[in-house]
């Protein structure tokens, strides 16, 4: 079991930089996801982990080792790649035993674990087909076999569920989070589906641009986004943006936040952590913080109309507009609306989130 | 499919396209095709006024018996056998590495010119570079110890050597461009997930590269093989043949027994031979081209 | 995002390795350049500086080759005394002729096997490709026997059939697998939109013309390289540069500069061709299979 840590780690493609100034650690036997969109850099970090790309600069180090130099066969590590990279030309029991062959381990073992592996992943039925012949979840399921036989130090995946259907991503998610738990293995996980991340990882990393922008477990990172970026990232519906203007309210001791017809009073918390900002802002709140109702009963509703409505099933959607903006509320299916009805909306005032105008870092 | 829209007039359409080209074929192709098996089973006179006589299959009873036409053969398959191993070992290393190096493109053009040039025109340089008075090469060979007195294309024994090793200065890049078209085909991520596994670079060159690479090293070898039984200008200006047969792969017999000494009936017969073999490769190659692994990469 | 190449780390044996390909690749490029390098150099020489040689073994003698005083006389001699600029005309006018017909012909052709569906397309296919394949020299006699009798034999058009009898199978096959990967919706929708047939057939060309060029390409490469073809049946009236250049050489007192020269002139048009459309050479060469 092996702890990963990057330091000051940077890699340029010619002239551009793909990660810049990465420093994060993962330890052993944690699951950590990195988390961000296409090109934010987080396969340049998997394959540099991997030794596939050279490291510009900066170093990675398995258990305080420098690995830099290393080419990937000596790193002990296995990685599931996105498009299973599977041999064509060998069946589902030499592509798993590949690996093993190439390092002169014994016949017998070499069966022994790949059938160890196959029925964990619930494959032992294929391992005389070939690559050609499976579906894609069989496929994947055979390249995180290939990865599980060999008791690597580290486990590098790189988007290995993209391309399955939803139904079969749903249920993998379960199953690679299990399968992590019981091998023990130090995992490193990279995709751009945040649902992916907050399920399955102990600790999420989240990149924009090469640039690491919080870590922190799924908890934090959803309840405490550090900038406007990564709240905005993290959770689905995505959460809510509005311009708001903070000032005293009606009490000297009363920090509000006001936009259009809205004001929301500060927390004790978060008016401690303003610290006596005033002036222009960006409020974050979610849409399961949201309420909607037909009627206002106190000065925390604000009035609105209905601009759109979509019932999920187990949760409907409405999207209100007011005088500030449109926002977006997620309520109970039994909401009942139409467009462009007059509806309220309020704000649970412990559950929003000021992020600075300018730079998107986090004020509260 | 196509004949979607009216059958009838479709299938009528169709015929009027082909109809210009399969005429014009069949009338510079099929019809001298008969023609040569005519002549094959007669004594053919060369004069107007004497008709051709009947002989059935004594022209190629005569081919068994003719040592000249099984030598012939042998030599072509020394020929083509070592041109072959020349040309694919060369042009595979070439190709290697080449491939993805920042002069890839203008040297492959560079390379490219061999090829450029009228393979007559290549015997005939080539034979200004043998010549034992003032060839370059020769002198250079001969100031190496490697050959002392007489020319390469003048003895027997090098002959042979002489004109493999220009058919490989000219053709050798095409065995390169073909495998640099194929090395670029491999993908990139089953070579990645090797180097994972353990292996280091030869070991990736023959389980992942290699077997990537078989059908177009299939097809370069056929095609080479096709072309050493067509193309003989270069031999025929480097050697004619020489000296006493050594080089006489028997295209070029074929063409001294029709062309030289104008014995039709039974250049005939030794063209129908070769035909026959000719399209026995072909028929490899078209089953090696129509194959799904090639096309479907793209 | 990930580099192109596969990475490499820097080990003894890759240096080693490194350092030997520079010098394999340095060698090959030398040896590939040099005869035509000596060609080029030959054709501008005197014809006594041509056979100066160094003594056998004396390396520092190399220099010796480039001592003289160039001369273009033997390109002017090719093209006075020599009538060479018929000849390179001739080997013109075969070519694009040869390209021209083959391509009318052979597109049409293609296109009707690519969509035409009817017992025995495979073996007529098949049979169209052959006649490429046949050793020149195996069906010579007959061909010249059938071009004499229509008095085809030592003209400009006879020499232009005779390489259509090459060109246009050649055509035929590599158009085919052009046509086969463009969707017959296409042409569908412009019927719909109220061409005829013909109409839509004319405007997908434009879809298969990496394979035309292709096909122009190699068509005028080997017509205008060929040797076998033009010396029998082009005898007489058709000479064209190979041809020409091969019969310069005389039993006694070979004109080795005008020889060179006559090479230069050959070799030169084509080599700047291969400069140009390098793009489809494999695609070409290969007939197809490969794509560049």
């Amino acid at each position: 079991m092996t702890k990963v840590k990057l330091v000051d780690v940077w890699k340029m493609y010619g002239k551009v930089p793909a990660v810049r100034d990465l420093s994060f650690e993962c330890e052993s036997g944690e699951f950590l996801c990195i988390l961000g969109p296409s090109g934010c850099g987080k396969s340049s970090t998997l394959r540099m982990l991997a030794g596939l790309e050279h490291i510009s600069a900066g170093d990675i180090r398995f258990d305080e080792r420098r690995i830099n130099d290393l080419p990937p066969k000596d790193r002990d590590i296995a990685m599931v790649f996105e498009n299973y990279a599977l041999y064509p030309h060998k069946t589902v029991f030499d592509n798993m035993a590949n690996a093993l062959k190439l390092r002169g381990m014994a016949t017998d073992e070499i069966r022994g674990r790949v059938q160890k592996a196959a029925d964990l992943l619930q494959i032992g039925a294929l391992l005389d087909r070939r690559p050609q012949e499976l579906s894609g979840g069989q496929k994947q399921r055979v390249a995180i076999g290939r990865a599980i036989v060999r008791n690597p130090r580290v486990f590098l995946f790189d988007e290995p569920i993209g391309h399955l259907d939803a139904k079969l991503r749903g249920h993998m998610r379960g199953e690679l989070k299990r399968l992590q738990r019981e091998l023990a293995t130090t995992t490193i996980y990279v995709t751009h589906d945040q649902l992916e991340a907050l399920s399955m990882a102990d600790r999420i990393a989240v990149m924009n641009e090469g640039v690491l922008q919080q870590i922190g477990t799924p908890q934090e990172i959803y309840n405490h986004p550090a900038n406007e970026w990564v709240a905005s990232f993290v959770g689905e519906p995505p959460m809510n943006f509005l311009d708001v203007e903070i000032g005293t309210g009606g009490s000297e001791t009363e920090v509000v936040v006001r936009c259009g017809g809205m004001q929301v009073a500060l927390t004790d918390v978060h008016r401690a952590a303003l610290d006596g900002a005033r002036g222009g802002a960006r409020l974050g709140i979610r849409p399961e913080a949201l309420q909607v109702s037909g009627t206002a009963d106190g000065p925390h509703w604000t009035a609105g109309t209905i601009y759109a409505v979509e019932p999920l099933g187990g949760d409907t959607l409405v999207e209100v507009a007011f005088q500030g903006g449109r926002v977006l509320a997620k309520t109970s299916a039994d909401f009942v609306g139409a467009m462009d009805d007059p509806i309220y909306v309020s704000v649970d005032r412990t559950k929003l989130h000021l992020f600075d105008s300018g730079d998107g870092r986090a004020l509260t | 499919m196509p004949a979607r829209l009216n059958p009838a007039a479709s299938q009528r359409y169709y015929f009027y396209l082909l109809a210009p080209a399969v005429i014009l074929l069949a009338l510079i192709s099929l019809y001298p095709f008969f023609w040569l098996i005519y002549m094959s089973l007669h004594q053919v006179s060369l004069s107007p006024n004497q008709p051709d006589v009947w002989i059935g299959l004594e022209n190629y009873m005569k081919l068994f018996g003719d040592k000249r036409f099984l030598a012939g053969w042998r030599r072509l398959a020394i020929y083509s056998a070592s041109c072959m191993t020349l040309q694919l070992g060369l042009g595979l290393l070439l190709a290697l590495v080449l491939n993805n190096s920042r002069y890839e493109k203008p040297l492959v053009t560079v390379f490219l010119m061999p090829m450029m040039m009228a393979p007559v025109i290549a015997g005939l340089v080539w034979f200004y570079l043998y010549n034992g008075t003032f060839g370059w090469y020769n002198w250079a060979l001969q100031s190496l110890g490697i050959l002392s007195g007489k020319s390469i294309l003048g003895s027997a024994d090098t002959a042979m050597i002489g004109i493999v090793v220009v058919d490989t200065w000219q053709w050798t890049p095409l065995i390169t461009l073909i495998v640099l078209a194929g090395l670029k085909r491999v993908p990139q991520d089953q070579i990645e997930a090797h180097m994972v596994d353990g292996a280091g670079s030869i070991r990736n060159f023959f389980s992942i590269v290699l077997p990537n690479l078989y059908p177009f090293l299939l097809i370069a070898v056929l095609l080479r093989f096709m072309d050493n039984f067509r193309f003989i200008d270069a031999i025929l200006r480097l050697t004619g043949g020489g000296p006493a047969d050594a080089t006489k792969v028997l295209p070029v017999y074929l063409f001294e027994v029709s062309f030289t000494n104008f014995n039709l009936g039974y250049g005939a017969a030794i063209a129908f031979t070769l035909l026959v073999v000719t399209i026995l490769i072909g028929l490899v190659l078209v089953r090696a081209f129509t194959q799904p692994s090639l096309r479907q990469k793209d | 995002m990930a580099s192109k190449d596969i990475v490499t780390y820097r080990t003894p044996a890759s240096v080693l390795a490194a350092v030997a390909s520079v010098v394999f690749v340095v060698v090959f490029l030398l040896w590939t350049v040099l005869p035509l390098f000596i060609m080029f150099v030959s054709s501008i020489k005197d014809l006594l500086e041509a056979f100066k040689l160094p003594a056998v073994g004396d390396w520092s003698g190399i220099g010796v080759f480039f001592d003289f005083t160039p001369t273009f006389k033997h390109y002017v001699d090719l093209f006075q005394d020599e009538k060479f600029g018929t000849y390179f005309f001739n080997s013109v006018v075969s070519a694009l002729g040869s390209a021209a017909i083959s391509v009318v012909l052979g597109s049409m052709a293609a296109y009707a096997l690519s969509r035409a569906e009817f017992r025995g397309k495979k073996d007529l296919f098949f049979w169209v490709i052959s006649t490429r394949m046949a050793p020149v020299v195996a069906v010579m006699v007959p061909l010249f026997a059938i071009f004499r009798y229509a008095g085809l034999v030592g003209t400009l058009p006879g020499l232009v059939i005779a390489y259509t009898t090459f060109n246009l199978p050649f055509a035929i096959w590599i158009l085919k697998g052009f046509f086969d990967n463009v969707p017959y919706e296409i042409e569908e929708a412009a019927m719909v939109d109220g061409s005829t047939r013909f109409q839509a057939f004319k405007g997908i060309i434009p879809l298969v013309s990496p394979g035309i060029g292709a096909f122009l390409v190699l068509c005028v490469l080997f017509a205008w390289n060929d040797f076998l073809f033009a010396s029998i049946i082009g005898s007489g009236g058709a000479k064209t540069l190979p041809v020409a250049t091969s019969g310069l050489v005389q039993p006694q007192n070979i004109q080795w500069g005008k020889i060179m020269a006559a090479g230069v002139v050959t070799t030169m048009p084509m080599m700047l061709l291969g400069l140009v459309i390098r793009r489809y050479l494999v695609t070409g060469l290969t007939m197809g299979a490969v794509r560049g």
